[in-house]
């Protein structure tokens, strides 16, 4: 018996490819969108037949029309349904009757207008199930495909694309037209084009899937509006991406902090919806963009070019200035400029005039004509240090643009290696850049674009190349104990898990904890703290009292018995006055560590990506300095550690002016744990240590102070 | 600024450089003049040279040297730091600080010159009789009330004599090129003034024309761009090969992609692409994008064109001698046709062919569609639609002008008086029309448009509907300016204070107006009340700024007619129940949008596109994928104003009742 | 009015309106789905169905009879 995935994979077939379809619902009246459907369809070829469904006409465009789709004696594979969505659960019944697995849901009105919408949206899937159909929709623009052997448009957007390599999966109709027109105009083409609307059925993860099988797909882009579950798009991006070396491109809308609670802890306050969707995205491989010019800058270079084997570019420009500013825009984007070898420069130095500069970027200079290009751009290339050139052109009176464009590309096309363009200015370069576009040579407006598609390019080839060796550490974890203690918290209507109780869950996962002990009194704390060994700290507990520091509620470096009693009365006293109302449960007495660096680990339960860890450097200002970094759980070692090495101020943990270096291992160990804790125990919805103390090179690192959300 | 003759070194190192005068006495420099970045040039007539040190960079990276290089330059004031180089000829231009010019053939005025001013075209009607004298100040009410006033031929001879003064005073034989400007790469330039920070690029030929730029609103003219007798004004883009004949532009209007108009005035924030226009007035917000779209005498405003848009002005051997009028908010839909003469009511959409003339202006928030060979119209039937709402909120977001002194005068407001005005009409029409069609009709004609006999009764509950949520919102608005005072006895001293004139509101270019305002304006004109423009102006502008207060007085007339009592007998059982049926039918008409997403009819306003007429989004629009661009915001905005309603709603009623 | 009574009006109404022969309506047949009416022919089914009862129905409300049944039933709750 086959799966839901695989039911569904199996009818997105006849979604694509479809040798008959039925628009159900269709109308002769013009301008409505079953009628643009209809005339899409037909007119753009459909390789197909087709057989419009409508109550009332007896032919529309021609073409003889069904009262029912279940009068139709064919077989029919697909069915785009335009009807009014209050009776779109009519039709999908006929639909399922028939035997149609595979159908597009064009109407509005179902989940997005909420109220009775929500409902119709209900029936409509509960429909597709009983009959094991897979369905589009509801409230999208349509779906394209533009394989010659299907030529389908069964959508209501004006322009059917050219044929190309890219698919674009979008949440939003609107875009989609949007989408259309600016690909026309850089002559961009698709393979696939789906507007999915509610995905109430079939999903953009349906789709990644159904696409990573696509021979006509080269390159995935992808428009999300919100992300339903997120571990699964992160399972199905790595997937396509190892498989199939397929790169992934999306924009997710909503930059905005809407995802950061107002939580307690400050895992909570600093992890954003945005900050853990980037975090997600790279470490899926998704190739995060910022805006539409943006995904198409880098999907035409992943599409048209091939990836660069390294970094080491070579520029070649006919003015100084911009030769100048796309270094500096590569140099910043990681890219290197690529030395030249003695053969390169030897021919340069024969070929170029003396007033050209023959280094990288090579100026052939403002009289340069196609023959110099040539002869820069060919050179360059076969140079073994070079793995891409970036050729720029500024037009002068005398520059022969359309020449030099065609030149570019016939010298592309010999080279196993991307090239990629920017005619500088307006008007002039207008029939210079459609010949470019025309040959598929990847064009920009900006050096800073060129540089930046370049870049991901690079990096997407290195992680295809990336082969994961890593040998799986074994680790034990005292799983049931933790869920017991957490478990019994939330029988007890607790939503807040203090220190003393934190440090229980952590040991049990190996964390590195110290010597502590929980005083009610006195003497027992200077008990507690003589059999630690001094020096200790001393905290107060208190489910009322969240920053201890604030309120004088923390004593450290209590040396003595004298210092320990001392201490536990300021303690006391001072959360007396400060919180008076605050219940104390004691005070926390724990081992001193010795002075090193602060760096936060938090855990927060991020709605569309689950369980997601969080590093940075720590301390009282962490929501000040924001040096952090996120990851969705669980991480490798080997993830761990790059995830270390990622925040701003590493250099402070690898020795900086002096200071020593610190036991990154012990960190990397401490991350591996805590993410699993973070998977094994949902009871957890936050979790923070600050500070875990990290010390010097093979002395580790020590909870400092932790707490725990349920 | 002081000027000096050329000392001999100086012309020796001119002449070094390449240059030559007519007469080196008739070039005059600044002082501190320094000849070291003029080269090539040919001075004739009477010169003035400034200073020229110093660089700019022309690309990013590409640094270069003010100066003057390779030029003809005739009788030209050349200001301080700019960038002219390889003009073939320069002539009767003042040029300012730091204009960049290069690669252009030829920039000259070639006699005294208005630079457009006082070119009347023919609006509306193509055979003339309409005629608009353009002029770089023209407001869209000015220009209502001169094509549309010719009843009133005194008036139009007073206030044309007022702009042919005003145009006098531009006249000159010196054109002015502004400081920043920047022109690149054109080939003719004839007889226009070009304002401060204009960007002209790849211009082929404009010639007699206003390019009123300034620095907060700077006008950008482009590739292939041709244009005869024009003004453009601030803020504008005019490129990508348009051409224009006897056009007014005005601001923060977008007309490109081989766009063309001849004798047509568009106004602020109208867009114009791919299409056509002939004698056409364009109000304020007047789109129109698509290839085979014609917009041929008429007049428009908050209008969108589908594409394929077209309506025919012929009489048979008489020519073009009809006009139209699409009241404020109307829509055509794609492929439409429409015969003139006819006027289609505000906010109506016109779907199909329709080939008989009709005049729906009593009957505003409706569908037109053609059936079987006939005209139908729906009435009201457009009031609860996605597309309606949406545009009524878009307008305002969307004005995209940045000048400090905005021309044209705009009034945003869905129901107001005007359509309102309009509303109650037509439901005493479609009453009167229902009381005497027959059970057996399927149809009823009204104005040279059939009505569904059926519909009769429902479309004039929508109105009603209209109707009475217009009559809440203006009472909710002043009971709740009144802050911690609401009280029924505040309300009743305010509307007691306020004398008012239940009279028809008309759109006056976009400013809504109480009829007799309009007249008392044209009475005034007529008899020599206002000597200038600005006075004429500022008048307009102060009516403009009464709008709340007229409006208001308005509805209390509306509630007398409503209610039928007079003011004084308004009572709080009054107030309650406007608040109430404010309340209900409010929350009804959010409703009946939500399930508009239903409605196949109008492929446009489904909820989940967005595709609001206005299709053609461009690359800037993109950037709303950066904010929260979701399908689902309309709902959520419908949703929480139908929130607010509700507690609006029960917070007044509260403070009326313990007021009492 | 009984039931039956009522049905046979309302599908007099339908014939009427979208000129379809009252013996072909069954009596679930629903207006869009069955009888191709578009969204303007069903608020003038409304319509009808309100001057050939008398009665009054609410915008809102009558948005939701959609079908054959839908108007018996909303017609027969309205007279009573």
């Amino acid at each position: 018996m086959s799966s839901e995935f695989e039911i569904k994979q199996e009818n997105l077939k006849k979604i694509f490819y479809p040798e008959s379809l039925a628009i159900v619902g269709a109308t002769k009246i013009t301008g409505t969108v079953p009628n643009d459907i209809i005339t899409n369809i037909l007119r753009t070829n459909f390789q197909g037949v087709v057989f419009p469904v409508s109550p009332k006409e007896r032919f529309i465009n021609a073409v003889k029309c069904y009262k029912y789709i279940i009068d139709i004696e064919d077989q029919i594979d697909l069915a785009i349904l335009v009807f009014p969505s209050s009776v779109c659960h009519m039709a999908l019944e006929q639909c399922g009757q028939k035997g149609i697995k595979s159908a597009i849901i064009i109407s509005a009105g179902f989940k997005e207008v909420g109220g009775n919408g929500i409902e119709r949206e209900k029936q409509i899937i509960s429909i597709a199930h009983k009959y094991g159909m897979s369905f589009i929709g509801p409230n999208c623009l349509g779906v394209i495909n533009t394989d010659p052997t299907s030529l389908l448009n069964a959508s209501f957007a004006r322009k059917m694309p050219e044929e190309g390599s890219i698919a674009f999966l979008s949440q939003s109709g609107a875009l989609c037209t949007a989408v259309l027109d600016y690909a026309q105009a850089k002559q961009i083409g698709f393979s696939k084009f789906v507007s999915f609307g509610n995905k109430a059925d079939i999903s953009e993860i349906d789709l990644l899937y159904y696409l990573k099988n696509d021979p006509k797909t080269k390159v995935i882009l992808l428009y999300l509006e919100e992300i339903s579950d997120g571990r699964e798009l992160m399972k199905a991006a790595r997937e396509i991406i190892r498989d199939t070396g397929k790169p992934i491109l999306a924009i997710k809308s909503g930059r905005t902090s809407e995802g950061a609670s107002a939580a307690a802890s400050h895992t909570g306050s600093l992890a954003g919806s945005d900050e853990i969707i980037n975090a997600a995205f790279e470490q899926a491989g998704i190739i995060r963009c910022n805006d539409i010019e943006d995904m198409f800058n880098t999907a035409i270079a992943l599409t048209y070019q091939p990836l660069p084997k390294d970094n080491r570019i070579a520029i070649i420009t006919n003015a100084g200035g911009p030769g100048v500013l796309t270094t500096d825009a590569a140099i910043n984007d990681g890219l290197k400029l690529a030395q030249f070898s003695e053969k390169t420069t030897e021919i340069y130095k024969k070929s170029l005039p003396t007033t050209a500069n023959i280094k990288n970027p090579v100026d052939v200079i403002g009289d340069a004509r196609a023959d110099r290009y040539h002869v820069a751009i060919s050179q360059a290339l076969k140079d073994e240090n070079v793995d891409a050139a970036f050729v720029i052109l500024t037009p002068q009176s005398m520059t022969d643009i359309d020449t030099i464009a065609t030149e570019i590309c016939q010298v592309a096309g010999h080279y196993d290696k991307p090239v990629y363009t920017s005619f500088m200015g307006e008007a002039d370069v207008a029939s210079g850049i459609k010949i470019l576009q025309k040959a598929k040579i990847p064009h920009y407006l900006l050096p800073e674009s060129m540089s930046k598609s370049l870049a991901r390019a690079f990096r997407f080839s290195q992680r295809l190349n990336f082969k994961n060796e890593e040998v799986i550490k074994e680790r034990k974890f005292e799983t049931n104990k933790a869920n017991k203690i957490l478990n019994e918290a939330i029988r007890n209507k607790r939503n807040y898990l203090p220190e003393e109780e934190a440090i229980e869950i952590l040991k049990c996962y190996g964390l590195p904890v110290l010597d502590n002990g929980l005083a009610k009194s006195e003497n027992e704390a200077i008990s507690i703290a003589e059999n630690i060994g001094y020096p200790v700290v001393m905290k107060i507990i208190s489910d009322d009292i969240v920053h201890k520091f604030d309120v004088g509620g923390v004593v450290i470096n209590i040396k003595n018995k004298t210092e320990s009693k001392s201490a536990y009365n300021s303690i006391i006293t001072n959360v007396k006055n400060k919180i008076p109302e605050a219940k104390v449960k004691g005070i926390f007495v724990t081992k001193m560590i010795p002075k090193g660096e602060e760096v936060i680990l938090g855990i927060k339960r991020d709605p569309a990506f689950g369980a997601v860890v969080m590093f940075g450097f720590g301390g009282i200002f962490v929501e000040i300095f924001k040096d952090v970094n996120f990851r969705v759980a669980p991480l490798n070692d080997s993830e761990a550690l790059k995830m270390i090495y990622d925040i701003k101020s590493i250099k402070i943990l690898t020795g900086a002016r002096g200071r020593s270096v610190k036991d990154i291992g012990s960190i990397q160990d401490s991350i591996v744990r805590i993410t699993q804790l973070a998977v094994d125990c949902p009871q957890i919805k936050e979790l923070d240590i600050n500070p875990l103390i990290v010390l010097e090179e093979k002395k580790g690192c020590y909870v400092a102070d932790a707490k725990i959300m349920l | 600024m002081s000027h000096r003759k050329l000392n001999q070194d100086e012309i020796d190192h001119l002449i070094k450089n390449g240059c030559t005068a007519s007469d080196w006495q008739s070039v005059n420099v600044k002082q501190g003049f320094n000849p070291i970045n003029i080269k090539n040039v040919i001075f004739s007539g009477e010169v003035i040279l400034g200073n020229y040190t110093g660089n700019f960079e022309l690309f990013p990276g590409l640094k270069c040297e003010f100066g003057i290089y390779n030029c003809t330059i005739h009788n030209c004031s050349i200001s301080d730091n700019v960038y002219i180089k390889d003009v073939k000829l320069l002539m009767n231009y003042n040029i300012e600080d730091n204009a960049i010019i290069y690669n252009t053939e030829q920039i000259s005025v070639t006699s005294e010159s208005t630079f457009g001013n006082g070119v009347e075209i023919e609006v509306l009607n193509e055979g003339g009789g309409r005629e608009l004298k353009i002029f770089d100040k023209l407001s869209s009410q000015i220009a209502y009330m001169l094509v549309n006033y010719h009843h009133a031929p005194h008036f139009i001879k007073n206030l044309n004599n007022m702009i042919d003064r005003y145009i006098e005073s531009i006249k000159s034989k010196i054109g002015l090129i502004g400081k920043y400007v920047k022109i690149k790469n054109c080939k003719q330039i004839q007889n226009v003034n070009i304002g401060p920070f204009a960007d002209l690029y790849s211009v082929l030929n404009i010639e007699n024309g206003t390019i009123a730029s300034n620095e907060k609103a700077p006008i950008t003219v482009g590739e292939g761009v041709i244009a005869k007798n024009f003004i453009i004004q601030s803020g504008s883009i005019v490129d990508s090969s348009a051409i224009l004949n006897n056009c007014f532009i005005g601001q923060s209007v977008q007309i490109g992609k081989q766009f063309s108009a001849e004798n047509s005035a568009f106004f602020a924030n109208c867009e114009g692409f791919h299409s056509e226009a002939c004698s056409v007035f364009a109000g304020p917000y007047s789109v129109t994008h698509h290839k085979s779209t014609l917009l041929i005498a008429g007049m428009y405003s908050f209008f969108n064109a589908g594409s394929g848009t077209n309506q025919s002005n012929h009489m048979y051997k008489l020519g073009p001698v009809h006009q139209g009028i699409m009241e404020r908010g109307a829509k055509t839909g794609s492929f439409s046709y429409l015969l003139w003469p006819s006027r289609i009511g505000a906010f109506s959409v016109v779907v199909g062919k329709h080939y008989s003339n009709f005049d729906t202006s009593l009957l505003p928030f409706s569908y037109i569609v053609e059936s079987g060979g006939k005209s139908v119209i729906s009435p009201a039937m457009n009031l609860f639609t996605v597309g309606t709402r949406r545009d009524s909120k878009k307008w305002k977001n969307r004005d995209k002008r940045q000048d400090p002194q905005k021309l044209d005068l705009i009034h945003f407001d869905l129901f107001s008086p005007y359509s309102i005005g309009k509303v109650l009409k037509g439901m005493d029409i479609l009453k009167s029309l229902y009381e005497k069609a027959d059970k057996k009709q399927d149809f009823v004609l009204y104005n040279g448009i059939n009505i569904k006999r059926l519909m009769l009764k429902t479309c004039r509950n929508y109105y009603n509907l209209a109707l009475k949520i217009y009559l809440g919102d203006k009472i909710v608005n002043q009971l709740q300016n009144m802050s911690d005072n609401i009280s029924f006895d505040n309300l009743k001293q305010q509307m007691l204070s306020i004398s008012f004139n239940f009279e028809d509101w008309i759109d006056l270019g976009g400013m809504l107006v109480p009829k007799s305002e309009s007249e008392k304006l044209v009475s005034a004109i007529e008899m020599g009340g206002f000597d200038t423009l600005t006075d004429i102006t500022n008048h307009l502008q102060n009516l403009f700024n009464k709008y709340d207060n007229l409006s208001f007085a308005w509805t209390l007339g509306l509630i007398e007619q409503v209610f039928e009592i007079k003011i004084t007998e308004f009572s709080s059982q009054h107030l309650l129940q406007i608040i109430s049926e404010w309340q209900t039918n409010s929350l009804k008409l959010n409703n009946m949008i939500l399930n508009d997403a239903n409605k196949e009819f109008d492929s446009k306003s489904q909820i989940g596109f967005g595709i609001d007429g206005d299709s053609e989004i461009k690359l800037k629009d993109f950037e709303e994928v950066r904010g929260t661009f979701a399908e689902n915001s309309f709902i959520k905005e419908i949703q929480s104003e139908s929130e607010q309603i509700n507690k609006t709603a029960k917070d007044l009623l509260k403070k009326l009742n313990s007021s009492k | 009015m009984v039931t039956d009574e009522i049905q046979t009006k309302v599908k007099q109404v339908i014939s009427n309106v979208l000129k379809i022969s009252a013996d072909e309506l069954s009596n679930d047949a629903n207006f869009i789905f069955d009888l191709g009416a578009d969204s303007m022919q069903s608020l003038e089914l409304v319509a009808a169905f309100e001057e050939e009862f008398d009665i009054e129905m609410d915008q809102e409300k009558a948005l939701e009879i959609q079908s054959v049944a839908d108007a018996v039933v909303f017609i027969e709750n309205c007279l009573n």
